[in-house]
């Protein structure tokens, strides 16, 4: 498969089907085809392991019905009962984030949430909701959000900015950390993967431990950055549903 | 209740599956160095997001403006205030959840007492 052993070439993007739209370019790549797969299990899962609708869940459709009382109790707690309607989005964030997480872990897959592209990409919607949110539910009222109580009038001229701009922050860490987390630790599984050709059958096989462990620990991080990722959104929402910090 | 043939009451049972269910659960999830490691880095990625937002924002406006270095020199302080205000809201944030935890395992060392 791969001439060359760089760590970083499970990163590259490749076009599968070349399309260009208008000048940009929107070809089909291997990122693209992560993503469907992505989506298509979270759908399979979901409508497959439902069609029964017993009373006591099969091993399937605990799974779904783990999942969908996670994200509800998880914005019940953060949001309140006004975040119910926002569950589909949540849902379907998180599960699209796991899913690609996951997927990543298989050897030869591609790991579509190692690029700040598509992480950021959902940073920005779930940034841009949340604004669009705030404005209709409290109009111009939401600016008060910026303008902390309690404070000293001169001071709100250095505070605003400073409040605008940590809002401005957050798709930037949101999508930050999760596209950090899952790029170093690929990352470092290959180059440790490396280190077991490299050092041969005598001394290769301390490293190769070493793989096994990362490879828990990164199944690991892959439910914890989707839940971070998830739990933030809430947090976020729950800042412009309820205009307090 | 004598008679064996009857089901157990449902409240009885509810009653039975809770303490099992409290006996089988281990004291308290152990917070493992893997989880302390993602909390620090949750805090310290917002301050260098910050930093880069703000120095990011200062060179766009220096560029628009023609005030090249004062405004980013200006907004990468104001950007270092706003990382320092999100890593401290974090880290708050954290240490009410791990109370709430606490409380909530304090409550239910007292329930299992009584």
């Amino acid at each position: 498969m791969a001439e060359q052993h760089s760590p970083l070439e499970q990163f590259q993007i490749r076009r599968l089907v070349p399309i260009e739209i208008g000048g940009v370019d929107a070809s089909f790549t291997n990122s693209a085809v992560f993503m469907v797969i992505a989506v298509a299990l979270v759908t399979l899962l979901m409508t497959y392991s439902m069609r029964g609708r017993a009373m006591v869940p099969g091993r399937l459709q605990s799974i779904a019905e783990l999942g969908y009382e996670f994200i509800a109790n998880m914005l019940q707690e953060n949001v309140g009962s006004a975040g119910r309607k926002y569950f589909p989005f949540v849902f379907t964030l998180f599960m699209f984030i796991l899913f690609s997480n996951l997927l990543g872990m298989i050897p030869y897959s591609f790991t579509p949430t190692s690029h700040i592209v598509v992480t950021f990409a959902m940073a920005f919607v779930v940034f841009v909701g949340v604004t669009v949110i705030g404005f209709a539910r409290h109009g111009l009222h939401f600016l008060g959000y910026f303008v902390p109580k309690d404070v000293p009038w001169p001071l709100l001229f250095l505070l605003v900015p400073i409040e605008v701009l940590s809002y401005f922050i957050r798709p930037v860490s949101l999508s930050l950390r999760l596209f950090a987390n899952m790029m170093a630790g690929h990352t470092m599984l290959k180059v440790f993967a490396g280190f077991v050709v490299a050092l041969g059958v005598l001394g290769g096989w301390a490293p190769l431990a070493f793989v096994v462990a990362l490879t828990g620990l990164e199944i690991g991080i892959a439910f914890l950055q989707a839940y971070v990722f998830t739990i933030l959104t809430c947090l976020y929402l729950n800042d412009a549903v309820h205009l307090h910090h | 209740m004598g008679d064996p043939n009857s089901p157990p009451s449902l409240g009885d049972f509810d009653k039975r599956l809770r303490a099992a269910r409290k006996a089988a659960e281990p004291p308290e999830a152990p917070v493992t160095r893997q989880r302390e490691l993602g909390l620090a880095y949750r805090v310290a990625i917002e301050m260098v997001v910050g930093l880069a937002v703000g120095a990011g924002i200062g060179w766009v406006l220096d560029g628009w403006l023609g005030t090249r270095p004062f405004l980013m020199v200006a907004m990468l302080f104001m950007g270092f205030a706003a990382g320092m205000m999100n890593a401290y809201r974090t880290s708050r944030r954290i240490a009410d959840e791990a109370e709430a935890r606490d409380r909530k395992m304090r409550d239910g060392d007292a329930g299992r007492d009584g």
